[in-house]
């Protein structure tokens, strides 16, 4: 009975290391996204520029940032995600619509 | 049951090993075939690991006393329940109950990674496997818990009675638990060196994720230590900077420093470097914890016997730190930061100050911690540190701290003008000024108090501040109150699921404060039919009853108390005696109120009828237990994920940009 189940609970990792190589399951596969990538690596510029933006808006709006900062931080960020778009190469109409969103992303702007 | 528990701890070690060969492979020859290889042989270890589990557990319970770790663990009079906590009660068993814990945790990480970081998991899956084979090579060959004695005993010697509580049910694993899942952080920012991708923030996101889960599950784990203290080991107090709690605290430490700073990195592409150093050095302090509590040379009155297994661990931190550090400088120059400081207020620079006061605090513990070894090598005289020096010290470090944590989270990023700093912080500093001088009238004479509340009222303020200007600038467009107080930290969840965690802090600081300030204690000796005060509450030693136990004796006081007038009810102190070890154990009997503990507990019965009592009474005691859900609330809100709709406010259209451009190929 022990040999039996011994030989049951080695039998599972074995198929479960050998089917992939055999299979080519993840070859078979498109490759994915590279996280290093360009177009990656914009993404999360891209983010972290909106959170700016929203972040700044969002100070402005409860009152904890003067004027002059939260204009500064503002155009700090809009260079950011502009610089991002320039990178890209996207039709003009869609980076219209894209810095569009910037300025209506914070959810206050959208108030106001 | 037992033989197959042996086969599935040899088949994990095999697994493991294949899974850090192989997943290294995967990475380096980009074989996605072999890293899926690699990842799915990793995913069978946890089951084949809880097969061991079961068969030892299994063994505790039908009394197998032929399993050396069970005989020396248990007995036949131990409650059943209780196996659960014998599994772990001992060196072997809990490093088993490690490597099954984190089996499971990676697995769940290296799942989420492959499809967040694709190129980079197989890397980390091998920095993973390789923790996971350290920990199944020390149990095989080191500290089996399965081994069998030659021959079969008829009892065992029973665990420990210190540890036969409910209180271990939760505290040992959380405490485990969050000191190995600091490896989760680490093997993902390693992998990501490794792997050649972390100058573009690849792993950030991730780190950041794992680093405060393993945060939550550190902390969980010093909470509950310090609440088992305090309400079971019955000596009146919770924190003792033991080596074994510094070994906890000492992680907590820099991964608090770490969850704070790589918010810095994924917002501003800064302090690269820095995190990684950071991770680096909290594993380093991890693998120190389990050094301190593998029986190494650092006397503590509780970590497990002193055996070699402790320098062992040593050994392995030693060459843990060495690679880490090669891996680091060998990929120096990819971690330059994308933008330096544009001013030296903001909350960069806040974060920063607040990441080298961690550091501090944690490398100071860290030297008042092994300090016994090193003056015993150098004069071959043990001298060791105690509590006055660890409070003299990182006492003043850790109110700076709080007073950082009231002011960083306002300052804005970047950079903040006078005029912002003025909106921000004139209320806090006006209250905080407000408190100092009432705390003074009524009748406050330390210092140190009168700072600590001054302190902890500008981080309240600052928080309170922000939650009802949020509101109120969502009310004033239409919102109701509480749909406009909910729907703001719905929408900046991180940011207020960190104020929620630092009213906890405070809640903690000004519980530390009060009780460490204004403890009253007295020992007195009474014979039954007594009364004594002690501050504001009488108590009255009514009797003393004995009362018999297959493995202990407990003798039980009777106390009747009130507070000041007013008749609160009966208090059982009690003193138990376990014969078979040796040992006594006192259980205290607490009386807790929002403003104080009034905490009982006995010393010793004489036989002439007299008995010794500790009485003390603790300011806000309880204000630090209530402190732990609010940070795990806290926590959790942080966490909690991005709707829908905010996640897709964020993204970018489909655009032709190169996918492949490491040009790796099929």
């Amino acid at each position: 009975m022990l040999v039996i189940s011994a030989i049951i609970i080695s039998l599972i990792p074995a198929v479960l290391v050998a089917y992939p190589i055999i299979r080519k399951i993840a070859s078979k596969s498109p490759f994915p996204e590279d996280e290093s990538s360009l177009k990656a690596d914009l993404e999360r510029r891209w983010e972290s520029a909106l959170e700016g933006l929203r972040h700044a808006e969002l100070e402005m709006s409860v009152g904890n940032v003067s004027e002059s900062d939260y204009l500064w931080l503002k155009q700090v960020h809009m260079t950011e995600a502009a610089l991002v778009l320039k990178t890209l190469e996207i039709p003009d109409k869609e980076k219209g619509f894209l810095i569009k969103q910037t300025s209506l992303d914070s959810g206050y702007e959208e108030d106001n | 049951m037992v033989e197959l528990g042996q086969i599935a701890l040899m088949l994990s070690f095999m697994m493991a090993t294949y899974s850090t060969v192989v997943g290294f492979a995967g990475g380096m020859l980009n074989g996605r075939d072999l890293a899926a290889s690699a990842r799915w042989g990793f995913y069978s270890i946890c089951p084949l690991l809880m097969l061991a589990t079961a068969s030892l557990i299994y063994a505790f319970v039908t009394n197998d006393f032929s399993v050396k770790y069970v005989a020396e663990n248990s007995n036949i009079a131990m409650p059943k329940i209780y196996a659960w906590v014998a599994f772990y009660s001992g060196n072997a068993g809990s490093l088993l109950y490690i490597a099954v814990a984190f089996s499971l945790m990676a697995g769940i990480t290296i799942r989420i990674l492959n499809s967040k970081l694709p190129y980079t998991s197989p890397y980390a899956l091998g920095v993973m496997s390789m923790v996971l084979l350290f920990f199944l090579a020390v149990i095989l060959f080191l500290a089996n818990p399965l081994d069998r004695h030659p021959i079969a005993l008829e009892d065992g010697q029973g665990m420990n009675p210190l540890l036969i509580h409910f209180g271990m049910f939760i505290h040992p694993p959380f405490q485990m638990l969050g000191l190995i899942s600091v490896a989760l952080p680490f093997s993902i920012a390693i992998g990501a060196l490794l792997a050649g991708r972390g100058g573009r923030d690849e792993w950030v996101d991730q780190g950041r994720l794992w680093g405060m889960v393993s945060w939550l599950l550190l902390t969980t784990g010093l909470l509950l230590g310090a609440w088992w203290a305090y309400t079971i080991l019955g000596w009146g107090g919770y924190w003792a900077w033991d080596p074994v709690e510094n070994s906890a605290l000492m992680p907590w430490l820099a991964m608090t420093a770490f969850v704070h700073s790589i918010m810095v990195q994924k917002r501003r592409g800064m302090f690269r470097m820095w995190n990684m150093v950071l991770i680096i050095v909290a594993f380093a302090m991890a693998q120190m914890g389990m050094f301190i509590n593998r029986g190494g040379p650092v006397p503590s009155v509780h970590s497990f016997a002193e055996s070699t297994m402790g320098w062992v661990f040593l050994a392995v931190m030693a060459v843990t730190l060495f690679i880490s550090l090669v891996i680091f400088i060998f990929r120096f120059d990819t971690l330059k930061s994308r933008s330096g400081l544009d001013s030296i207020i903001s909350r960069e620079s806040a974060f920063l100050a607040q990441n080298m006061l961690f550091l501090l605090i944690a490398f100071i513990t860290l030297w008042g911690t092994i300090f016994p070894i090193l003056s015993e090598a150098v004069d071959e005289t043990t001298m060791t540190i105690g509590q006055p020096f660890f409070n003299k010290v990182n006492g003043p470090l850790m109110l700076l701290l709080v007073f950082l944590m009231g002011i960083g989270p306002v300052l804005p990023w970047r950079k903040a003008g006078w005029g912002s700093i003025n909106r921000m912080l004139r209320l806090p500093l006006i209250v905080s000024c407000l408190v100092f001088l009432l705390s003074l009238i009524s009748g406050i004479r330390e210092y140190w108090v009168l700072i600590s509340f001054a302190i902890c009222s500008v981080s309240l303020v600052t928080v309170f501040q922000e939650l009802i200007r949020g509101s109120k600038s969502r009310h004033s467009h239409g919102e109701s109150w509480g749909r406009a107080f909910f729907s703001l930290i719905g929408a900046n969840r991180p940011r207020y699921g960190g104020y929620v965690v630092h009213l906890s802090i405070i809640m903690l600081a000004v519980g530390i404060t009060a009780s460490s300030f204004y403890d009253v204690q007295k020992d007195v000796v009474m014979r039954p039919g007594d009364s004594e005060v002690l501050g504001k509450y009488t108590f009255k030693y009514l009797e003393v009853s004995e009362k018999s136990y297959p493995d202990r004796v407990e003798e039980i006081a009777k106390f009747e108390v009130w507070s000041g007038n007013k008749n609160i009810g009966y208090m059982y102190p009690y003193r138990a005696f376990y014969p078979e070890f040796q040992i006594a154990a006192t259980k205290g009997a607490i009386h807790s109120t929002i403003l104080e503990d009034f905490y009982l507990v006995p010393s010793e019965f004489k036989e002439d009828g007299q008995a010794v009592f500790r009485v003390l009474v603790n300011p806000l005691v309880s204000w630090m237990w209530a402190a732990g859900p609010v940070l795990i609330l806290g926590t959790l809100i942080a966490l909690s994920p991005k709707n829908r709709t905010q996640r897709k406010r964020l993204q970018l259209p489909n655009v032709n940009v190169d996918q492949n451009p490491l040009r790796i190929s099929e």
